[in-house]
């Protein structure tokens, strides 16, 4: 089934998101792990990366399909945007909830910033992957 | 949801006015073409203001669009 531009949109950031952050809370976790080294403004560098990446390969597709990407989301999208939402917060609360518990190892202020960064990234997979599902499966 | 079951008869009612495509259909009642093939699929259940544009599309009842049955258990 051709897809629609909303759920193309959704497979892009899912995909971009883990190539771009995949590798990088890898060498976070070599570094946490005292075996590697992350420097200085990667942290800063990779999202600038991201965002540019995401506007530069939606423009890619709205070129490709304009109309749909012109027109509002209609009430099905609009729902399955919410439900993954929904979800994404309770990933994103529970992430925050460990990123305080973590503060008993007397993690320093950038281990803390990880541990906040990889919350909100497995919360933006895990609502890209719920809308990428409700799309295919329907509800 | 709920063990019951929502049925339509969209497919047919398009093929009988003059084989409207997914696309027209959802023109007119401004959703996604996506989204009319996920109503008629039975993957999404539409709203009633949907369900009653559709309804008005095809000129006929709303009963005679979408079925409502309780599934068997």
């Amino acid at each position: 089934m051709e897809m629609s531009f909303r759920e193309k949109s959704a497979w892009i950031s899912l995909i971009l998101i883990l190539l771009v952050f995949g590798p990088y809370f890898w060498l976070v976790g070599r570094t946490f792990a005292g075996i590697g080294h992350v420097h200085a403004g990667t942290q800063f560098a990779l999202i600038t990366l991201f965002v540019v990446l995401e506007i530069v390969v939606h423009i890619a597709i709205a070129v490709q399909s304009p109309r749909d990407a012109r027109a509002p989301k209609d009430e099905r999208e609009i729902l399955i945007d919410l439900m993954a939402t929904r979800t994404a917060f309770y990933v994103l609360f529970g992430g925050a909830l460990f990123s305080i518990f973590t503060m008993h190892f007397q993690l320093n202020v950038w281990q803390l910033s990880q541990m906040v960064l990889l919350s909100i990234v497995v919360a933006e997979v895990v609502k890209f992957g719920r809308q990428i599902v409700l799309f295919r499966r329907g509800f | 949801m709920g063990g019951c079951a929502v049925r339509n008869t969209i497919r047919d009612l398009r093929f009988n006015h003059g084989e409207m495509t997914q696309q027209e259909l959802a023109d007119r009642i401004g959703v996604t073409r996506q989204t009319v093939n996920a109503i008629e699929l039975g993957k999404y259940s539409p709203s009633l203001e949907v369900a009653f544009q559709i309804a008005a599309v095809f000129k006929v009842p709303l009963d005679q669009v979408f079925q409502y049955e309780r599934a068997k258990r």
